[in-house]
């Protein structure tokens, strides 16, 4: 299991007094078979304090990063990557604003550093909330989305999704078919997040369990049985998945 | 000068450089220092580094006329704002324009003016300076001190240079400006000067008018209370209801002998000279004050350093009074050179260069404007003027394109092109010629020596690094005194030495490469901010010229209610006659501005007007554009010739921006926008924000995978374009989006409906030798048919594919075109010149495919001269004249040209003044392979009727092509003969009886 350095609670670190915003960080239930892997969660409607000592943790480059976006992307951009620093430095025993970003061959962000070796991460955040997943045992990728109704989602089912899914999202109708088709949206992209691939190759590219037990049933140039799926519930109206290399 | 050098370039021989002035101070310098210069960029690097010394050394070598102590030159040669140069020296500028050496000299012509109908008047060196020393004498006796100010009303003439040269040989500071300037523009800068004595032209030499003058001169004198008097420069009527005392140049001429102390007083070298305007975004204009020791040892550097001017040589620089080149070229007298003005208007393309070649000027001095002009009109002044004393050609103003280089080198003489470019505020140039160096197509040679000129990184140019601001890092002498007015210096401060620390800021954007040749890119503050991307409009212009529709434009930041940052990008544009803004010229701009420019060019909305607002000095305002659409107080709106442009492109912006929001509100029909606002609008649905930027990065406002998947579902399904999922990653905007769809797509259609109409019988029209579909509107609405008509244009003409080749490649590809709108069922198709050639092969393939063709009409169209048979083959070869198309075959550039010159000039029969440009360059290269490919098709027979259409001027050094068309035709050719040109058959008033053959031959009955 993986241990963190600072306990639990994510109270004062190390440069930066992150009193009230580290304490809005939440641990995440991940289905016990998913071992090595932790997903903390933080909601998005913080006070400016809380925002600006997040802010505080983030290099210049990230600032930059930020603020050219709309404002409230932006603050989720600061949240985020806030959350992510105290999450890592938790695990990795280096003060979060000291910690150095890489990416890798296909522009997946990693630690960089020799401190950071071993570790691998994932961020995710929807219009409300924002999930960090840290992972030893291998790359991971974590996705979080509201559920909401989609007007287009007949469309973009049977036109991007493998047809196993479609037909799976489709039978139903109302609420349960929009609850399909975020589970199986969660499970896809957060399997393509750990891949590193994203949409490059699109999404029939994958199929998912919709229904039952999560799990990756078909990828077209990969190994379904070395990965693992788990459903995460961070909130109502919230679905999230993380996926993990065996 | 026998100068040398491939087409792109002209490359001084070696006796020039050996013999030049330039060459001879370099020895001069290199002898005083020990230093041997290398070349000239080392001597350039000498003259910054050691500015100082360069200055003095100048001051030595150049024998100028002054007293004290040289010592020091520069009080300090890093103070860049505030160093005073040559403290202790005196010395009257005038004294050394005039200085006379013997009786020789005295005799050898100083001023040759012109007028548009009188015989010009000529005054020798001694003979200007009796005038201008009886004058200033005259001047101080009416109480006239050094230091007075002394404003000027008057045309570019031999007596207004006596008159402001008698007023600074006195001491005062004299400022002039154009009778054609409005009298509310000529207030707001005299005003400010309180000026003592004002001269004036009270009458033009049209009689008519000079009652008026001299009333406006009148209105003039009564708002100027400081004045003691005026001054007329020629016999006009005296101005009404003005109480001051009228004096008469003539009358003071007329008594040399009362004049008070004929001498050159000398006065300190930062006395002030000249007083110049120019106009800034906000408030009066500034009124700049030159120095006289800045001024003279400036100007006698540019004169005999960079152009290398001398007593032999006869300077026509064309100005007015009100430009700082009227400054500029009196300078030159100091060089012994004589100087050669103009006070006429251009009465057409050929009314400088008849100057020239009268005067046998030797360095010709203009303006891109008027080589536009003469480009335009087809008119080449060597074929019309002797030129051959020409050794130089100076433009300044605005940019010098490229193709004017060439047009120069073709029209004028291979001779140095320097362009040149400095300002009112330094009364002369940064970056300008250089006689010991090459000149390139497109560049200026160099920058003003002990000048540290700089290209300062901008975050205005972004895309292109090499683009800076234009900076000066270190004093030099004709850094102006100050403004009138600005006691405490902040204004002046604020308007150089602000933007960048010790830094003189120009606000020119240029680019200099490492060889020390300059290109000038536009002014920096009319960069546009455009949702916070600083935007070169100088790149669109540039872009724009490949659109042949286009013939002028200006792009303007419009504010939106939004704020400041929310600025939208307006693109105002003159189309030329017969051409359509419609939703297929539209997206065509924008799209080349995307890829060609970049995504942060294309405008929000692209407006057509009727014209563009202009100075009197002809150069587009884009501020008076800007002030206009922004609703506020259109500052400059005295200085314009035509203020009744600014109405109407308020109006016209309103109703297209009306039009748009109502499509973008509406959201239903999408297929008629443009590509950019049909994504726009889709991008707003999704992402649920607006308005959107197009340069929006989407992740940026919100866009997650999901969004994006919904996103490109949402184009696939409502534009019909499916895009990969991972579009995204590399095309974040809407622009790059659409620049992406744009790259992939074939949505450049060849064929364009002309003409709608009711039948079911297309009539398509081919293209002629330029591609283009233009010229054949008109013919298509004096048509009178039901067939709809199509025009079938040139593949290429969008830049993004390449052009066909062959006539055959064409015409598989019309094929293609022609079934898809008509699969089965007749059609009637024919062929303007070349495109006859096209539509003659288009019908015999359809034929050959089944396919009826129920009228062929070929438009005067001639074949290769080796389709005709041997014997006619010979005799034509042998008795062709070699010129115009023969020329073709060897110059197929200056050919075309002329051919387009030919077209343009009959287009602009129709508007008040032909505007635009000279063949586009896209149009030229399409011109250049549709050449080739006439060239190489061979006709074969066709087993169908034809009509061919004859214009009876047939140009000599074409073969008569009716002997192959009789021959090839087999069931039989009909021959219609109109009366006129080959080149006029598309244009009234021939176009109609042309319609009218073509109406008959493709009647559907």
């Amino acid at each position: 299991m993986l241990s963190l350095h600072v306990g639990v609670s994510m109270g004062p670190a190390w440069g930066c007094d992150i009193a009230r915003f580290g304490r809005r960080l939440v641990a995440v239930d991940v289905d016990p078979s998913v071992a090595g892997v932790a997903v903390w969660q933080v909601g998005l409607g913080l006070s400016s304090a809380e925002v600006d000592e997040a802010m505080a943790l983030l290099t210049d480059e990230e600032r930059a990063h930020s603020s050219r976006c709309r404002p409230d992307v932006a603050r989720a951009r600061v949240i985020a990557r806030g959350a992510l620093r105290i999450v890592l430095s938790s695990y990795v025993g280096v003060a979060p604003e000291e910690l150095e970003f890489g990416t890798d061959a296909t522009g997946k962000p990693l630690l960089s550093g020799p401190t950071g070796r071993g570790w691998h991460f994932s961020v995710s955040h929807s219009a409300s909330c924002c999930l960090v997943a840290v992972s030893e045992r291998g790359p991971v990728g974590v996705d979080i989305e509201d559920v909401t109704p989609l007007p287009d989602l007949a469309e973009i089912t049977q036109h991007y999704f493998a047809p196993d899914e479609a037909a799976e999202i489709l039978r139903r109708t109302g609420p349960a078919r929009t609850q399909a088709f975020f589970r199986c949206w969660v499970q896809k992209e957060a399997y393509l997040k750990a891949r590193g691939v994203g949409l490059r190759h699109g999404l029939k590219h994958c199929s998912v369990a919709v229904q039952g037990r999560a799990g990756l049933r078909s990828a077209m140039d990969d190994d379904a049985r070395v990965w693992l799926l788990a459903p995460l519930r961070p909130g109502p109206d919230l679905v999230g998945a993380v996926a993990v290399r065996r | 000068m026998t100068p040398t050098g491939d087409a792109g370039t002209v490359v001084p021989d070696v006796a020039t450089v050996a013999a030049s002035q330039l060459t001879q101070f370099m020895k001069f310098c290199a002898a005083k220092t020990g230093r041997p210069f290398a070349d000239d960029t080392d001597f350039y690097a000498f003259s910054v580094a050691e500015s100082q010394e360069f200055w003095g050394l100048f001051l030595e070598w150049s024998d100028l006329l002054w007293e004290g102590s040289p010592d020091p030159s520069c009080t300090d040669p890093t103070a860049c704002e505030s160093a005073v140069f040559f403290p202790h020296l005196r010395l009257n500028y005038v004294e050394n324009l005039l200085r006379v050496d013997g009786p020789e000299d005295a005799r050898r012509p100083a001023v040759i003016a012109h007028h548009e109908r009188r015989p010009a008047d000529r005054l020798t060196r001694g003979e200007l300076r009796d005038r201008v020393l009886t004058v200033a004498g005259h001047l101080r006796g009416l109480g006239i001190r050094p230091g007075d100010r002394v404003v000027a009303v008057v045309r570019n003439n031999a007596e207004a240079l006596v008159a402001g040269l008698a007023t600074v040989a006195a001491g005062a500071t004299f400022s002039s400006v154009a009778p054609e300037m409005g009298n509310v523009t000529i207030l707001d800068r005299f005003e400010q000067l309180e000026p003592r004595l004002l001269i004036a032209n009270f009458a033009v030499d049209d009689d008519v008018t000079s009652t008026m003058l001299s009333a406006r001169v009148a209105e003039i004198a009564r708002a100027l209370p400081s004045l003691i008097g005026l001054v007329a420069i020629d016999d006009g009527p005296a101005p009404p209801g003005v109480a001051l005392p009228v004096h008469r140049l003539a009358t003071f001429l007329a008594q040399p002998g009362e004049a008070t102390g004929r001498h050159f007083e000398r006065f300190p070298f930062n006395h002030p000279l000249f007083i110049l305007f120019s106009s800034g975004t906000t408030g009066r204009p500034k009124c700049i004050i030159h120095g006289a020791g800045g001024t003279l040892l400036e100007h006698a550097k540019e004169h005999r350093l960079h152009t290398d001017l001398r007593p032999s040589d006869t300077l026509f620089f064309h100005t007015s009074t009100a430009w700082m080149m009227w400054n500029w070229q009196l300078s030159a007298l100091a060089s012994g050179a004589a100087i050669v003005v103009y006070d006429g208007p251009l009465a057409g393309a050929d009314t400088l260069w008849r100057v020239v070649a009268t005067e046998r000027v030797t360095v010709f001095g203009t303006s891109p404007p008027y080589l536009q002009l003469c480009a335009d009109s087809g008119y080449a002044p060597r074929e019309h003027c002797d030129l051959a004393a020409v050794r130089a050609v100076l433009s300044t103003g605005s940019i010098l394109h490229a193709e004017q280089y060439d047009w120069i080198w073709d029209h004028v003489g291979r001779v140095p092109v320097q362009s040149i470019s400095g300002g009112t505020d330094v009364i002369g140039c940064f970056v300008l010629g250089n006689p010991n160096l090459p000149v390139y197509r497109g560049k200026i040679q160099s920058r003003s020596l002990g000048l540290d000129v700089r290209a300062l990184p901008t975050a205005s140019a972004p895309s292109q690094p090499r683009i800076g601001e234009l900076v000066c890092g270190n004093p030099f002498p004709s850094r102006p005194l100050g403004f009138v007015g600005d006691d405490d210096g902040v204004r002046f401060h604020d308007a150089y030495y602000r933007e960048n620390k010790d830094m003189w800021t120009h606000g020119d954007l240029v680019e200099i490469d490492p060889s020390g040749q300059v290109r000038m890119h536009g002014r920096s503050d009319g960069v546009l901010n455009i949702h916070g991307a600083r935007i070169g409009p100088a790149e669109i212009y540039r872009v724009l010229r490949d659109v042949p529709e286009v013939a002028d434009a200006i792009a303007i930041e419009q504010p939106t209610p939004e704020g400041p940052d929310a600025a939208r990008l307006v693109l105002l544009v003159v189309l030329r006659p017969s051409a359509v803004l419609d939703d297929e010229l539209t997206a065509r701009i924008r799209q080349l501005l995307a890829s060609e420019a970049s995504p942060a060019h294309v405008p929000h909305l692209v407006v057509d007007v009727e014209a563009l607002p202009v100075t009197h000095s002809g150069k587009r305002s884009e501020r008076a554009a800007r002030d206009a659409l922004a609703g506020v107080t259109v500052v400059n709106a005295q200085s314009l010739a035509n203020p009744g442009s600014l109405e109407q492109i308020v109006a016209r912006v309103a109703r297209a921006d009306a039009l748009l929001r109502e499509r973008l509100h509406a959201r239903r029909d999408l297929g008629s926008e443009p590509m950019v606002e049909q994504l726009r609008a889709i991008w707003e649905e999704v992402l649920d924000v607006a308005p959107l930027a197009l340069t929006d990065n989407f992740f940026d406002v919100g866009g997650t995978s999901l969004g994006a998947v919904r996103l490109l579902n949402a184009i696939r399904v409502r534009l019909g374009v499916e895009l990969p999922l991972s579009t995204l990653l590399h095309s974040r905007t809407i622009e790059s989006m659409a620049a992406a769809i744009a790259a992939d797509d074939v949505e450049f259609p060849l064929h364009v409906l002309l003409k709608p109409g009711t039948g079911d019988r297309p009539l398509f029209i081919a293209h002629g030798l330029f591609g283009d579909i233009l010229q054949l509107r008109t013919l298509a609405l004096e048509l009178s048919t039901d067939r709809p008509v199509y025009g079938l244009r040139s593949r290429g003409l969008d830049r993004r594919t390449e052009p066909f080749t062959t006539v055959e490649e064409m015409a598989d590809e019309f094929v293609a075109q022609v079934r898809r709108i008509q699969p089965t069922g007749p059609c009637a198709l024919a062929g303007h010149s070349f495109g006859g050639l096209v539509a003659f092969e288009m019908a015999r393939r359809l034929t050959g495919m089944g396919q009826q063709v129920d009228a062929l009409i070929l438009i005067d169209t001639y074949v290769d001269d080796a389709c005709l048979p041997t014997l006619a083959r010979a005799r034509f070869r042998l008795t062709r004249p070699v010129r115009k198309i023969g020329l073709a075959i060897r110059q197929p550039a200056r050919a075309l040209t002329w051919l387009w010159g030919g077209l343009a000039a009959a287009f602009g029969r129709s508007r008040p003044q032909p505007r635009g440009e000279a063949l586009p360059p896209l149009l030229l290269r399409l011109g250049k392979i549709n050449m080739s490919a006439f060239r190489r098709y061979r006709p074969l027979p066709y087993d169908g009727h034809a009509t061919f259409v004859r214009a009876m001027n047939r140009d000599p050094a074409q073969c008569d092509p009716l002997p192959v068309w009789t021959r090839l035709v087999r069931p039989g050719l009909h021959v219609e003969s109109l009366s006129c040109a080959h080149d006029e058959i598309l244009v009234e008033p021939h176009v109609r009886p042309l319609a009218d053959v073509l109406s008959r031959s493709a009647r559907t009955d």
